[in-house]
């Protein structure tokens, strides 16, 4: 049977049975490339595709999609948490929530990790089974100081979780802009650009929380202009993940379990990359052949 | 049977002892044991008074700094929870106690001079914004303190008409480029960068008294590179980096190491950064830069495995963090750079 047969037979599978009995082993190898898809009609995901519905251009080449999976393959989360000090009080109450929301939504092939910043980032509990220590973690939790943004999601996305056969996924929360990172945007984004860890961004702004982007008396941190655009939003397009943008804090907690939801949703293609560069930027463009619908994945990765 | 009993007894108490004695609460302090004021604050008057004479006294010499230092840091946390708890008497003696410690080696070693400075300016902040007590008795209190760290070091205090021309161009670059100032996050505005200019000739004429002067020439190095003079840049951080006060020593080779980043030069950028880190451990931003270079180099083991042993310390305190904010709106934080200083 090949690989490609089995692929079809796992997608008919999920289509017809419930997902998480498909039992499709997610495959790579050294120069295999995975890529998170989100396809929706633009509410809702779309089930049930295949190999054969996608086309994948890397550097603008058609490459043949080796495997395609959902759902079955564990995942990763890596959440990180904004607790400077505007989300003291019921904002830091709902995160809590939030978390234990997302941690609930985990099964036990899954891992999660939790990390938190406010000037200071900290890796509250590093990568573990399940949701459990998470759920552990976040009573203790305090808000105060100002906001390492970018730090804190270049830390998320560089401790991405080593073992293999997994999906990676981040999410990050904060409710204001960077106030403290030494990284500039761009040290975040080439980041980004180096893992398959998909960002989910979950904003929650109000007026009062807004502050200044950049500090002003250290010239570096302005050396690389303003990035354009949020940086959340722009690391999520870029990861190919999306920002839910919460409007009071008991929205968080259905952001979180969503983010959980959807994420179990997304295709994973997997193909070799064939007749590209070898190293470099390598910008990904994946359409839908002869269907409609929506399409998020990554807008690239550096090799 | 008893006997065996008592001897276990015994040897429970004299470990008992040995962990609660003076030297072994200071040392606890500086591992980063968050019970050590607890347990100096559970030390009897006459037994702490002893202690601190053998410490500064000593037979047959004092301790080290070192130790000196972190024994006045931690006088300086009881001295801190007994004030917030109301007990005046008890924070009156811990601080009488701090000052003796840390003025225990009178040479004022540049170290020294810079720890004991820092401290002199940083309690009389943290009383005066203590929103507890009322103004009139915090700036009393405060005036106070300030007024006996002159008397106990002369020396350190003493203000060099370099240390006032650093102090009047450092308040100008902060009426102009602090987060409320009219420069903040215009510095391509010819305006503004006239005003950078006119602040960078203030931190000249105080390296012109003083051309060794480490603040000055950190100060001067950061405006040269807003108004895009790197070479210049690079020569003012040299001088700050042969400065004795580690954070600015920190600075100075964290920004060099981020020059030579940005202009291509990834071996000096690398070998700053390390540099930096070296100074003060307890700083991310230099464990950021390098673990963001080496990622970008294709190390990517390395860069995950210096981000994760930074993570993995206990409390992170960046001199940068003070750096960037004006005077007086970051006691907290210069108290947390003295407490890591003593524990790192």
């Amino acid at each position: 049977m090949t690989v490609r047969t089995l692929a079809l037979i796992v997608s008919l599978l999920a289509t017809a049975a419930p997902a998480h009995l498909a039992q499709q082993r997610f495959r790579t190898t050294t120069d295999g490339v995975r890529i998170d898809v989100l396809v929706t009609d633009g509410r809702r995901p779309i089930a049930g595709l295949q190999e054969k519905d996608f086309i994948l251009l890397d550097q603008g080449v058609r490459q043949d999609i080796d495997t395609i999976a959902i759902e079955d393959i564990p995942l990763s989360m890596m959440l990180a948490l904004d607790i400077s000090e505007s989300v003291e009080g019921q904002k830091l109450r709902a995160l809590v929530d939030g978390v234990k929301a997302a941690a609930s939504a985990l099964g036990p092939r899954d891992r999660s990790a939790l990390l938190t910043f406010s000037e200071e980032v900290r890796l509250r509990t590093p990568w573990s089974p399940g949701g459990s220590a998470i759920v552990k973690a976040v009573p203790g939790l305090a808000a105060g100081g100002a906001t390492a943004l970018v730090d804190a999601g270049f830390a998320a996305l560089t401790l991405r979780d080593d073992l293999p056969d997994r999906r990676h996924l981040v999410i990050l929360f904060t409710d204001g802009d960077d106030t403290s990172s030494w990284l500039s945007w761009r040290g975040l984004l080439d980041r980004a650009q180096r893992t398959d860890a998909v960002v989910y961004g979950v904003t929650q702004r109000s007026w009062q929380t807004a502050r200044p982007r950049s500090l002003p008396l250290i010239v570096f941190a302005s050396g690389d202009g303003e990035p354009p655009g949020d940086v959340v939003e722009t690391l999520a397009e870029v990861s190919g993940g999306r920002v839910f943008a919460a409007r009071d804090p008991d929205d968080l907690r259905t952001a979180f379990i969503g983010i959980v939801r959807e994420f179990r949703s997304r295709y994973v293609l997997t193909y070799t990359p064939k007749n590209v560069e070898a190293t470099g930027w390598h910008p990904i463009e994946v359409r839908l052949k002869d269907r409609k619908g929506t399409i998020k994945a990554r807008r690239g990765y550096t090799r | 049977m008893l006997a065996f009993a008592l001897q276990a007894l015994f040897s429970a108490y004299t470990r008992a002892q040995a962990t609660h004695s003076y030297p072994a609460i200071v040392h606890a302090y500086r591992s980063f044991d968050p019970e050590a004021v607890g347990r100096l604050r559970a030390l009897t008057t006459d037994a702490i008074e002893d202690a601190v004479s053998e410490a500064t006294a000593g037979n047959p010499q004092p301790w080290p700094w070192a130790d000196l230092r972190g024994a006045g840091m931690l006088h300086t946390e009881a001295w801190y929870l007994a004030r917030a708890e109301g007990a005046g008497d008890e924070a009156a003696r811990h601080l009488v106690l701090a000052e003796r410690l840390l003025g225990a080696v009178t040479s004022l070693e540049p170290q020294q001079r810079y720890f004991v400075e820092r401290w002199c300016q940083t309690l009389p902040v943290i009383v005066r914004t203590d929103e507890r007590t009322r103004p009139g008795v915090a700036d009393r209190t405060a005036r106070t303190l300030h007024d006996r760290c002159r008397l106990r070091w002369p020396l350190s205090l003493t203000t060099s008409k370099a240390s006032a021309r650093y102090d009047l161009a450092l308040f100008n670059e902060w009426t102009f480029f602090g987060p409320d100032g009219p420069g903040a996050k215009r510095t391509s505005d010819p305006w503004v960068r006239q005003r950078m200019r006119g602040v960078a000739s203030m931190y000249e004429s105080a390296l012109a008294e003083d051309r060794d002067h480490p603040e000055a020439a950190l100060r001067l190095g950061n405006l040269r590179i807003g108004l895009g003079e790197e070479a210049l840049a690079l020569e003012q951080f040299t001088v700050a980096s042969r400065g004795a006060d580690p954070r600015t020593r920190y600075l100075a080779f964290l920004f060099v190491g981020e020059i030579h980043n940005r202009n291509g030069r990834l071996d000096d950028a690398e070998r700053f950064y390390k540099a930096a880190i070296a100074q003060y451990p307890a700083a991310p931003s230099a464990v950021y830069a390098l673990s963001e270079l080496l990622g970008r180099r294709g190390r990517d083991a390395e860069s995950k495995q210096r981000l994760l042993g930074l993570l993995r310390q206990g409390r992170h305190v960046d001199p940068l963090w003070t750096f960037r904010l004006p005077p007086g709106q970051n006691a907290s934080l210069q108290l947390d750079e003295l407490r890591i200083e003593v524990m790192q």
